[in-house]
């Protein structure tokens, strides 16, 4: 029999590739595609529009990140946004009680140590009560919901604030810069969690098959309990950040939160399903590319009411390349 | 012997990737006939039968059924057409009835105006569970309540009809007790007796040479050769087809050849009293250098009691008992150096959606883990370390394990014991599914194991491993130790089997 | 070298005459974008001002781009503003006072012009003045009927239930009130005082006294959310309801659900759609008056953006941004309502509007070099019932 590639088998190794990397390269070629659409319709604004690409994207990529651990696991979480609008009116009330840069710290630190618990608790209490995460993280939401209406009521307004010249710097280039810095310095971070250490393996390990991964010796509890704290450090960072933006807070502040980094999440090509497929640049990509969408879609005029829709059907365009089962399987 | 060609592949080849299962093959199968197909694991003989029966298809080649060229897209298209396959795997959907599942896809024949008549559906499913033998499985019943041996007969059932010309047994009898094989045995025969032909996959040489008229052996996805059934009767036949498949010359060492019993003073592992489930007051005490068997049924008790070694069962009483320390969970087991072969490799023991290399070093990442780090380069050395030894063939560690074939995912499984060096290995059927090279090699292994003072719980229902590899053998029945066996040259299977029955 | 004199001036010609041209064409309006923000996308208003303004689009030169708003989240309202922004506009209409510092932070950097719509801007104006209404890039607002400083609500609603007492052959003697809070209207609470003050004054002279029920915190503060069912407990008897806030969504329905409907009149500012079937002597007769602010005090921020746009800024533009009130119409009996239906803001027709577009073309500095600011302010603040052509 002949060894030489004939061009059936060319084809086939070509068509394995693109089974097995269907999702990186769905997930790719539509960054691609909003960032040529960005470029295109930027005109005149180009230098704005990034900018403001940078700072609406900013939050969520942070958040994204820390839920690449959750969504690894196969897990997902819904009670994120309330979570960042009673963090980032707690922050407003401390940094308004104490004043000062003293009151930034401790307003974060306090956020800090809220979200690790949080984490703790949606970590644990699903594997304690034997529940599917998502109970749990709804019963946070609607607990958040209520803190949230409860905090602003308690101020009579609708609204609270504190100058973002606190929070910022005032120079737009430097409080671009800071914001790379934190984006860069967060995804260092996760990648090498996500990558070099244990806590990024077993999560993989657990959304691929929780069963073996715990006879393998992984104490399945604990580490879905330290991934949720993980991704309860991003987002108090995620909350910051949101809050440098406009210093301001109310009762609506992060509402969509968890809807946009579920979309955000699979459009970077995370499987919902988690396992050894989850990967950190799905935040990054996916994040970059619903916001560039977004934008793109504003400058290219299309009504704003229009939008939702569009991005309905590129949402599932996606899905359906992505979730489609492909390349054969070597039976045993 | 009838001379009718019923099914023929020309030049088929199949292609994963790089990886090529089938290279050009080659093959008739004749009506009235039994056609053993042995090999290897992942020498190709589920691959072509797995492109006959419609589950995928060839990368190229052509077939040809009674003549007609032959190109099913779908098992359901195949089946319609006379070609049913029976898998290793379960195929039967849960949460419906046994009749649902026996005529999944077929409702049209019961339905007036599309609605189905469930009644007429159940009693023409209990009628065929009838004829076939098996009255105690009740078509009304939920498939839930039946175990998996039971399923098994179920999807038989199913894909068995008069209309069948060809029929692919996949492995199937390694998940039938002795009852159910001889229930397939009597269909396979009765089918070849009515001129249909049969395909049998199997790793048991002896149900082999005792069932089929014909025998082809396949190796690295090409025919070496095929045998008659005066070859298969000839005395050295055994040997002839092993060495086929290998490839070369395994020689006569194939279990322990040793009748050494001794082992170190020291206790690797203590089971107190132990009572959970069904298992009442089981003590036992493994000792450095010692290999225990396990043997009886497959339901007899001996399975849950390498789960409760494991800290995997909640014991009512008594104690798993490691180093002086009580074993409660299996976290605690493995980190007290403790492995567990898993006999449900596919859920239990292998991440089958990962890496090959990631499996392998999961159970030693602790290790691997220096300050929070894990080097990329010493997993990759641990996982080649282990894919080199045992041979697993694949491209290399980053291939996920579900492209392997069974014996080498079995491979794996072994694999992330030895690289963690576990000095305590709970094996459950360690060698199920792995062909006569590999489990040669896993013998000696253990052999090797218990002379390094590794202490070893092998837990079997092939009774001739037992009897070559343990130092005793504990015989269940029934959730009880029904008796113990020290190895002899003399030991045979006769001497067991009375106190497995 | 003739040849080349000769293209030399027809060259310069050509440019001359470019000029020309170019200078001609500085007396039409520049193309502006502006993006209007709404707090939401449906209901007689936004539909009629969208009409309006795109009646106006050719005669200013003007294209509009719009945009919803959320009640209650500055981030998203940010990014809304963000997203005009990238869309290339020039100004935005901005109906919701929310995120206004780092809004207007974001349209100075990108010099773009913010005005407000049917909002008062009140959080802004009280807390941070300086940082909003000191901007060079906030022009001003027109507040949703009266803005605080100049409140004349209650009574209006006051002069309304007399108008209907005087007609009625049962007149209603004791009445209830209902507001939004404080920190979105701080209006209404002022008009509720005001109504309260003037039944005071009313009671000293006239012969059936009326009662009004103090506001009652819990139930009479409507978080814009339909009203409490113990609200009919808590006012025990009453015969009519004084709504400042949006009665039709919010107080209607509820009490059609408690079956006072035929019961309990209601004098509410808003109109919805619906309302003309139960008013004065129809239907029901549940509503007898309601109040609704003209669409066409868009105007105001409209002209204010486009005068800077255009460069050209009235001689009177004062130092720091403004909010007007706007007119209100106040339909009070069949005869006004029957009017009313005849309104841009009922019909949604541009056609139907109080001013057309050479007119709005008009109130600019840049349409009219004696245009005043004054006189715009004038003009929107007189606007009556009277003047809806029938």
């Amino acid at each position: 029999m002949s060894t030489k590639t004939n061009p059936a088998e060319k084809q086939n190794s070509f068509l394995a590739f693109l089974g097995k990397h269907v999702y990186d390269i769905a997930a790719y070629a539509g960054l691609a595609v909003t960032l040529i659409l960005f470029l295109i319709f930027g005109g005149k604004r180009l230098s704005y529009n990034a900018q403001t690409v940078l700072q609406t994207s900013a939050p969520t990529i942070i958040i994204a990140l820390g839920a690449v651990f959750v969504y690894s696991m196969g897990y997902m979480d819904v009670s994120v946004g309330q979570q960042v609008g009673v963090y980032a009116i707690l922050m407003i009330m401390i940094i308004n009680a104490v004043g000062g840069v003293l009151g930034v710290i401790l307003g974060f630190l306090a956020v800090l140590a809220l979200a690790l618990l949080c984490g703790a608790f949606n970590g644990a209490v699903a594997v304690w009560l034997k529940l599917p995460s998502i109970v749990t993280s709804l019963f946070l939401m609607f607990f958040f919901t209520g803190a949230q209406l409860l905090l602003m009521e308690s101020t009579g307004t609708n609204s609270i604030s504190v100058p973002t010249s606190l929070l910022r710097p005032a120079n737009r280039s430097a409080y671009n810069l800071v914001l790379v810095l934190i984006i860069v310095a967060v995804t260092l971070a996760v990648t090498y969690f996500s990558r070099f250490t244990k806590l990024g393996k077993y999560t993989r390990g657990i959304g691929a098959n929780e069963t073996a991964t715990a006879q393998s010796g992984v104490n399945t509890t604990k580490w879905k309990v330290i991934a949720y704290m993980a991704f309860g450090v991003c987002v108090a960072i995620g909350s910051y950040v949101m809050l440098m933006r406009t210093g301001s807070a109310g009762k609506g502040t992060g509402t969509g939160y968890a809807m946009d980094i579920m979309i955000c999440l699979i459009l970077g090509g995370m499987p919902l399903s988690g396992g050894m497929k989850s990967k950190v640049s799905s935040a990054l990509v996916g994040t970059l590319t619903y916001v560039l969408l977004t934008n793109d879609l504003t400058t290219m005029g299309v009504d704003l009411n229009m939008i939702n829709f569009v991005k309905a059907a590129i949402f599932i365009v996606i899905i359906l390349i992505t979730c489609r089962k492909h390349g054969g399987v070597l039976p045993r | 012997m009838s001379n009718e060609v019923v099914i023929e592949v020309r030049n088929v080849v199949k292609n994963f990737g790089p990886t090529r299962a089938l290279r050009g093959v080659d093959m008739k199968f004749y009506a009235g006939q039994i056609r053993g197909l042995v090999g290897e694991n992942g020498s190709g003989k589920s691959t072509i039968t797995s492109i006959i029966s419609g589950m995928q298809k060839a990368t190229s080649g052509e077939m040809f059924y009674h003549g007609q060229p032959w190109n099913p897209s779908t098992m359901v298209e195949a089946q319609e057409k006379g070609i049913s396959m029976v898998l290793q795997e379960a195929n039967t959907i849960p949460d419906c009835t046994v009749a649902e599942n026996i005529f999944a896809g077929q409702f049209d024949e019961f339905s007036k105006f599309r609605i189905v008549n469930m009644k007429k559906v159940t009693e023409a499913a209990q009628k065929m569970l009838d004829d076939f033998g098996i009255s105690h499985i009740k078509a009304a019943d939920s498939i839930n309540k039946y175990g998996f041996e039971d399923r098994k007969l179920i999807e038989i059932v199913r894909c068995v009809s008069d209309d069948t010309q060809v029929f692919v047994v996949d492995e199937t009898t390694t998940a039938l007790s002795l009852e159910g094989r001889n229930i397939l045995y009597k269909l396979i025969h009765k089918m070849k007796d009515e001129g249909k032909s049969v395909i049998f996959i199997s790793h048991d040489m002896d149900e082999i040479l005792e069932q089929c008229t014909d025998l082809t052996v396949l190796r690295d996805g090409e025919i070496i050769g095929h045998l008659d059934r005066a070859e298969m009767d000839a005395p050295d036949a055994v040997q002839r087809i092993r060495y086929m498949m290998v490839g070369r010359e395994i020689g006569e060492a194939y279990y322990r050849e040793d009748y050494d019993t001794s082992h170190l003073p020291e206790v690797a592992l203590e089971l107190q009293d132990i009572t959970f489930g069904p298992i009442e007051h089981f003590s036992l005490k493994l000792h450095k250098g010692e290999i225990i068997g396990f043997g009886g049924l497959s339901g007899c008790g001996m399975h849950e009691i390498g789960r409760a070694a494991f800290g995997l069962e909640k014991l009512a009483g008594g104690k798993v008992l490691r180093n002086g320390k009580e074993i409660t969970n299996c976290y605690q087991a493995i980190k007290e150096g403790i492995g567990y072969i898993s006999k449900n490799r596919d859920k239990e023991a292998l991440i089958l959606e990962a890496a090959i290399g990631e499996n392998i070093v999961l159970p030693s990442l602790p290790a691997l883990s220096h300050a929070t780090f894990i080097s990329p380069a010493a997993e990759k050395k641990m996982a080649k370390k282990e894919i080199d030894s045992f041979r697993i063939k694949c491209n290399n560690g980053k291939q996920w394990v579900n492209t392997l074939s069974g014996g080498n995912k079995q491979k794996v499984s072994f694999g992330k014991w030895t690289a963690k060096g576990s000095d305590v290995l709970i094996m459950d059927c360690p060698t199920r599914g792995v062909d006569i090279g590999v489990k040669q090699a896993m013998y000696a292994l253990i052999g090797e194991m218990k002379k390094q003072g590794k202490a070893i719980l092998l837990i079997s229902e092939e009774m001739a491993e037992l009897i070559g590899m343990a130092d005793r053998i504990i015989v269940m029945k029934d959730f009880k130790v029904s008796g113990e066996l020290e190895r002899s040259p003399e030991l045979s299977e006769t001497d067991m089997i009375e106190y497995v029955i | 070298m003739k040849q080349f004199t000769k293209s030399l001036v027809a060259l310069m010609l050509v440019f001359v005459m470019a000029l020309g041209c170019m200078s001609v064409a500085s007396a039409e309006p520049k193309h502006a974008k502006i993006g209007v923000a709404f707090y939401q996308d449906t209901g007689y208003a936004v539909t009629a001002t969208k009409a309006y303004l795109e009646s106006l689009s050719d005669a200013l030169n003007v294209e509009f781009v719009y945009a919803v708003l959320t009640q209650t989240d500055e981030s998203a309202n940010l990014s809304t503003i963000q997203n005009l922004i990238s869309a290339n506009v020039d100004g935005i209409i901005c109906t919701m006072d929310l995120g206004t510092n780092s809004i207007i932070e974001e349209c100075e950097m990108a010099g773009v012009y913010l005005a407000g719509y049917l909002c008062d801007y009140d959080t802004s104006y009280t807390q941070n003045y300086d940082r909003v209404f000191k901007s060079e890039y906030f022009l001003g607002t027109a507040t949703d009927g009266q803005n605080p400083d100049d409140t004349t609500i209650g009574t209006t609603m006051f002069n309304s239930l007399l108008e209907y007492n005087a007609r009625a052959e049962k007149p209603l003697t004791h009445v209830s009130m209902a507001i939004f809070p404080v920190w979105a209207f701080p209006s209404q609470m002022t008009g509720a005082q005001q109504f309260v003050e003037a039944v005071e004054e009313y009671n000293k002279t006239a012969e059936t006294p009326i009662t009004v029920d103090p506001l009652d915190e819990e139930v009479d503060v409507l978080m814009f959310s339909p009203m409490d069912t113990t609200y009919f407990a808590k006012h025990p008897g009453i015969e009519g309801i004084i709504s400042f806030a949006a009665g039709t969504s919010f107080v209607y329905p509820v009490m059609v659900q408690a079956g006072v409907d035929k019961d309990i009149k209601l004098f509410t500012t808003g109109f919805e759609g619906g309302e003309e079937n139960n008013f004065g002597t129809k239907g029901t007769q549940t509503f007898q008056q309601n109040m609704v602010s003209a669409v066409e005090s868009v105007t105001y921020p409209l002209v204010l953006i486009l005068n800077k746009i255009n460069g050209v800024d009235f001689p009177d533009m004062p130092e720091a941004a403004e909010r007007i009130s706007t007119s209100q119409f106040c339909i009070n009996s069949d005869e006004d309502l029957d009017v009313f239906v005849h309104s841009i803001y009922y019909t949604g027709n541009a056609a139907d509007a109080m001013f057309t577009p050479d007119q709005v073309l008009n109130m600019t500095a840049f349409g009219n070099p004696d245009a005043t600011y004054a006189g715009l302010r004038d003009i929107l603040a007189h606007m009556t019932i009277e003047d809806i052509a029938k």
